[in-house]
């Protein structure tokens, strides 16, 4: 499935950053794709538990609201 | 025994409710107090407007969930906060309503508002699939009657007819531009698919100063040697897609089959449409508040939008004076310590994005965003906060800001296993913070983007894990926000 350029302003068009032919094949190149699948899920655990290290907990009402669970 | 009180059963309500059950002790109560009897996971509604999910695969009834889980569940609308009691009684307490227009009063010790958004139709004429002549996702109802409309659309096109679509925000002063934005590639991506997509005009419409600001200022990436704005990216994609675009608009008026709108420089234009897919700005749920003589106390615990006050600074300030400071991270409201809001029912202290106005003093500008993930980890934080202030801590226990929080987000591309793709995204953090990152706000090695079919396959597995989750299978708790 090919996009068509149906974008009617020219001037617009002249302006923009166009992916490259190889970039597009990569977006649905399986092999770099299941590489990517595992490289943005890290990614993407790592910004959660930065995220909650970001936000740190007054630790003691916490634990001891863990322990006695 | 204490009794926690939750309003809405959204993605921070549900959440909040969850947690909170499962760290109070037996003899405490959770009650969840939400209009709707379904849990709708809203991110894949988007699905559902453009034909590729029914309604009922993005929702789930609520009952025995709660029923399971030992949370009691009141089906019916939060009107009123009471948060001395009253002349009779001194214990706070809301007030809903019921379908049937009967009205109940529910105590609480400690209150959660996640009551998310009030979708404002109303503020532009014509907005809105509910007498309006624009069509919505927000809501699964909405998107099952977008996508009916699509279907008559690419059957008249299939005759050979020439169709135009319009995409965008129905107001200057909305959020959720991400939404608006995965819907247009989404529909482009379909079109391709049912094979009309020579016959289509796909216009996007935004209240954004630049492409892919989306609210949060836009962010840079770093790629191929240069740091680069989104809007590079967001251009890209629109240009390789053949979708046009008018940027810096506040819709006026939404005829049967055009848009009035103008812009920050003051042009006056309309863009005529078959088929208008356009997000209504949003605002609190206008609950009211009423201290215990009965005197209407509203002022004291919302702000003008609606949305409630929190341990946010408020004090306006221009934009150079925005700090990551401003931003709240306890979520207890100033005036009583034993309510909270989550999610997007609390009161951001100003925009990410700089405001603008068009010289006819129009604002035109985005509303910050709270997307899915911060909504969670908000209510996550906020329900541990409750459940030790329960316990005795004097005090919330823990902190969110989304000035110190990053947030993962993938946008939907087109939906295929083999062709489709989707945009991934993390940022860090989610308000810009240039004390600590100078240049531009944000943490560069941690933001990040790019587009392809491992997007579009993560998409699909949160869809089905957050569902999942919100079901509180067994191991739910071990799933991240
Ligand atoms: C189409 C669309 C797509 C999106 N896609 C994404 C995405 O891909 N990723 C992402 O991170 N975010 C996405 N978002 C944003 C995300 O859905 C929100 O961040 C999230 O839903 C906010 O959660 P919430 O609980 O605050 O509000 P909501 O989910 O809106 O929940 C509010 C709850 O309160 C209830 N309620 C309303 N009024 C009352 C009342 N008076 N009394 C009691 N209860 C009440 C409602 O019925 C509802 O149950 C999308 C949003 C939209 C509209």
């Amino acid at each position: 499935m090919r996009a068509e350029r149906r974008c009617t302003d020219h001037e617009k068009l002249a302006y923009v950053t166009t992916p490259t032919r190889l970039t597009v094949f990569m977006r649905t190149f399986l092999p770099w794709q299941l590489w990517r699948f595992a490289v943005i899920n890290l990614k993407m655990i790592e910004i959660i538990a930065r995220s909650h290290r970001s936000n740190p907990v007054r630790r003691q009402a916490s634990d001891e609201t863990l322990r006695s669970t | 025994m204490s009794r926690v009180v939750v309003l809405g059963a959204g993605i921070a309500g549900h959440t909040a409710a969850a947690f909170a059950r499962s760290w109070l002790r037996r003899g405490d109560d959770v009650t969840v107090v939400s209009p709707r009897p379904d849990y709708n996971w809203v991110p894949s509604n988007i699905w559902v407007g453009v034909g590729l999910m029914k309604p009922s695969q993005v929702t789930f009834p609520l009952a025995p969930v709660y029923e399971r889980a030992g949370i009691e569940f009141v089906q019916a609308t939060a009107r009123s906060v009471h948060p001395e009691g009253d002349l009779q009684t001194r214990a706070p307490y809301i007030v809903a309503e019921l379908d049937d227009g009967t009205k109940r009063s529910v105590p609480y010790d400690f209150l959660i508002n996640a009551t998310g958004p009030a979708l404002r139709f109303d503020m532009t004429a014509g907005l809105g699939p509910e007498g309006g002549h624009s069509l919505s996702v927000c809501l699964p109802g909405h998107a099952a009657q977008a996508a009916a409309a699509l279907d008559e659309q690419v059957q008249r096109m299939r005759k050979g007819e020439h169709r135009r679509f319009l995409v965008g925000v129905g107001h200057g002063t909305c959020t959720c531009e991400g939404a608006a934005f995965e819907y247009i590639v989404n529909l482009e991506f379909e079109l391709r698919r049912r094979g009309v997509r020579d016959r289509a005009q796909i216009t996007w419409i935004t209240n954004e100063y630049e492409l892919g600001d989306f609210g949060m200022g836009g962010m840079h990436l770093r790629r191929s040697g240069y740091v680069t704005p989104s809007s590079i990216f967001n251009a890209s994609l629109f240009a390789e897609r053949g979708i046009d675009w008018i940027t810096r608009a506040h819709v006026n008026e939404v005829a049967h089959d055009r848009v009035h709108y103008e812009t920050l420089s003051g042009e006056e234009g309309e863009q005529p449409f078959d088929f208008a897919m356009l997000l209504p700005p949003f605002s609190g749920v206008g609950l009211k508040a009423f201290d215990r003589e009965g005197a209407e106390i509203t002022d004291k615990l919302f702000m003008p939008n609606q949305f409630m006050r929190v341990d946010a600074d408020y004090t306006p300030r221009p934009p150079e004076q925005w700090r990551a400071g401003d931003w709240p991270s306890t979520y207890q409201s100033p005036a009583y310590g034993n309510m909270f809001a989550v999610g997007i029912a609390f009161a951001p202290p100003h925009a990410i994005s700089t405001p603008h106005r068009s010289p006819k003093g129009t604002l035109i500008a985005p509303a910050p965003p709270r997307t899915g993930m911060p909504s969670a980890m908000i209510a996550k934080a906020v329900a541990r906060s409750v459940a030790d202030m329960v316990r005795g801590a004097e005090a919330p226990t823990q902190r969110a800001s989304m000035a110190a929080m990053g947030a993962a987000c993938i946008a939907s591309a087109g939906a295929n296993p083999f062709t489709g793709t989707a945009a991934s995204m993390t940022v860090f953090p989610i308000v810009p913070d240039f004390e600590r990152y100078p240049e531009h706000g944000r943490d560069r090695s941690r933001t990040f983007g790019e587009i392809g079919l491992a997007g579009h396959w993560i998409k699909i597995l949160l869809h089905h894990v957050f569902l999942y989750k919100a079901r509180l299978r067994p191991g739910w708790r071990w799933i991240p926000e």
